[in-house]
């Protein structure tokens, strides 16, 4: 078969016009977010060794990360998988010296192999935070309270927040071999009982512990889950997990936040390393927008010991969300389409850019005809046509097709006087 | 949310019966899914629930994607499919069994412990892959879409991986069972995120269902 030179990789895309306006869009709200609550920027390269790169992560994703040889050394570098794990690097190594906490942000792609069939992606554009090197429950309330206020800006109202915790079902799992707690580690994330009961069967636990584990597929819902989860706590971790969960749940009903929010205490998906809280944010059409949690060992594989809990939105999938609102991001290929007579268009440009315009001046004359149906198909609101004296413009909106006679002062006076449209 | 309406994916075939049984026990009333009316959409009025008719084998996508925010698929789709979705109940109905299959003549000289590589036709090739795998034999996998049992007759592949009921078509074409795979009933799978926006209308029907299927097992 010829190879097909404009194919691309299963699992990449391009954004083009919209598209790419939305992913900025969202991009640079949500950094604008981070940064007014005093997080810092980071950029972490986009490949890096394959030892360092599967600190944190699970067997599945180890086989999933993307890799190639380094020709001098042969070292296997990998195309990033994650983030976060990046970021605690930085944080035990360069930014060891700062002042604690670190108040981190990021916006960039991870990769890795995608699952055929599935809708996954190679790559996947992540804006995160993390804030290291506290390890009260401020932090994960401010990392809440962060995403929140970045899904007003970016004008999503209908999502869902579900917070699960791993401190509290690490004591369940104690007494079972590695095998059976990769087996009722997955079970128990599909909420799949008979196959929990099985494996409970299997190793022979009492009934008392059993039925405590069944319950914890039901531990799902508002306020009343703490209840049902106190009474099958089987240790002081357990308990603690719970009361540190409860605080972090109170702070966001506190924040009006009671009819967003859900417990999940029997969710143990996301990244292997989550000691804490961990968190899920879900769209009014049930995608999953980010991911996150309280990551209190993975910083200290790197040396110093350093608490930490993060975020991170996946920006497609935001993409799609903010899209689906009744009042997506407006875009436009450009505001104007200054047709000149004289030659002068190049000033004329000029002035109206420093108003603030977004401007494209075509190479040769167009006719009025021509202008509208290239205006149309770049979706370009205004146009204005130079009088061939010079004296004055024809301004025709592109959507009515409406025209007024005006001068340039006239025009940028109606334009911000509400006459964008 | 606001929205709290249900939307279940109903599978044609063998589990179309039982799963209107079972909704109609919890008083959701998708009896027209059973009407020779070719609607594959269509509403309970009494409870605002809509129902949508699928291939048995696309629920899983129906359901994960959050197109349906929960469906009654076969346990055998589910493994195959691996999909990220929340298997809630175990509904006991469209019970059936996922099995290794041979020609009977070459069964009576064949010893499964000394495989190291086999040649199978299936239409669940990532579990036939998966399972031979973890026993350490290379299977080489070939997809059918129907009529499995034919292959080793004409000489495709030695073996077959199928669901078998009764056995009878296994015997009508002269294949004996080496190994069952797995056993397969009809599962309740529930969206993710439709669990927890929609928690107290989910969470009742789980519920209500749990307690019917106790009572009073629906059959085939």
């Amino acid at each position: 078969m010829k190879p097909n030179p404009t194919a691309i990789p299963q699992g990449t895309r391009t954004y083009q016009f919209e598209e790419a306006a939305h992913k900025r869009f969202l991009e640079q709200t949500l950094h604008a977010v981070f940064r007014s609550r005093g997080f810092q920027e980071i950029v972490t390269p986009p490949f890096e060794y394959y030892e360092s790169a599967i600190i944190g992560l699970s067997q599945d994703e180890r086989n999933r990360i993307i890799r190639f040889t380094e020709t001098d050394s042969g070292r296997i570098i990998v195309l990033r998988a994650d983030i976060t794990s990046q970021v605690a690097r930085s944080a035990a190594t360069h930014l060891a010296q700062r002042p604690l906490p670190l108040r981190l942000c990021y916006t960039g792609s991870v990769f890795r192999r995608a699952r055929t069939g599935k809708g996954e992606q190679y790559m996947v554009n992540q804006s995160g935070i993390e804030i290291v090197g506290h390890a009260g429950v401020e932090a994960d309330i401010e990392v809440l309270l962060s995403l929140v206020s970045a899904l007003g800006a970016v004008g999503l109202s209908e999502y869902s927040i579900s917070l699960g915790h791993a401190g509290f079902l690490g004591s369940f799992f104690e007494r079972f071999d590695d095998t059976d707690r990769q087996t009722i580690k997955k079970a128990l994330g599909k909420k799949e009982k008979p196959a929990i009961k099985a494996i409970l069967d299997k190793a022979e636990i009492p009934p008392d512990e059993a039925d405590g584990f069944m319950t914890l597929t039901e531990l799902y819902g508002g306020e009343e889950v703490f209840a049902k989860a106190e009474a099958i706590c089987r240790n002081e971790e357990s308990r603690r997990a719970l009361e540190n969960l409860k605080t972090i749940y109170s702070s966001l009903c506190e924040a009006g936040l009671e009819e967003k929010v859900s417990i999940d205490l029997a969710e143990t998906r996301g990244f292997g390393y989550y000691t804490g809280v961990n968190m899920e944010l879900f769209s009014a059409s049930g995608s999953t927008l980010g991911t996150g949690g309280r990551y209190d060992n993975l910083v200290k594989r790197f040396k110093p010991d350093l608490p930490a809990v993060g975020f991170a939105f996946d920006i497609d999938n935001m993409i799609e969300a903010v899209r689906q609102t009744d009042s997506p991001p407006v875009w436009r290929g450009s505001d104007i389409l200054l047709v000149g007579a004289q030659d002068d268009a190049p000033q004329t440009a000029e002035k109206l850019r420093e108003a603030g315009l977004m401007v494209n001046v075509p190479f040769a004359p167009m006719t009025a005809e021509e202008a509208k149906s290239y205006a149309e198909k770049m979706n370009i609101p205004n146009i204005l046509i130079e009088e061939p004296d010079g004296q004055g413009y024809d301004w025709i909106k592109t959507e009515t097709g409406e025209i007024v006679a005006c001068g340039l002062g006239d025009f940028i006076n109606a334009w911000f006087s509400g006459g964008k449209e | 949310m606001k929205n709290n309406r249900l939307t279940v994916a109903i599978p044609k075939g063998r589990n179309l019966r039982p799963t209107v049984e079972l909704f109609r026990r919890i008083g959701i009333d998708f009896s027209s899914a059973l009407e020779e009316n070719r609607k594959l959409i269509f509403k309970d009025e009494k409870t605002g629930a809509s129902g949508i008719i699928v291939r048995d084998t696309d629920i899983p996508a129906y359901v994960e994607g959050g197109a349906a925010d929960m469906g009654v698929s076969g346990k055998d789709q589910i493994e195959e499919q691996e999909k990220q979705l929340y298997e809630m109940l175990d509904l006991g109905f469209g019970y059936c069994r996922l099995v290794l299959a041979e020609p009977k003549a070459l069964k009576e000289n064949d010893d499964p412990s000394r495989w190291t590589h086999i040649r199978v036709a299936t239409k669940f090739t990532n579990l036939t892959a998966k399972y031979f795998l973890s026993r350490g034999i290379h299977a080489e996998v070939i997809k059918l879409y129907g009529s499995i049992e034919i292959a080793p007759i004409v000489g495709l592949s030695e073996r077959i991986v199928d669901l078998v009921s009764t056995g009878n078509t296994l015997k009508a074409n002269g294949l004996v069972e080496v190994e069952t795979i797995m056993e397969v009933t009809a599962r309740l799978v529930v969206n993710r995120a439709s669990l927890k926006t929609k928690r107290e209308r989910i969470g009742g029907v789980v519920r209500r269902m749990e307690e019917e299927i106790r009572k009073n097992p629906i059959k085939d």
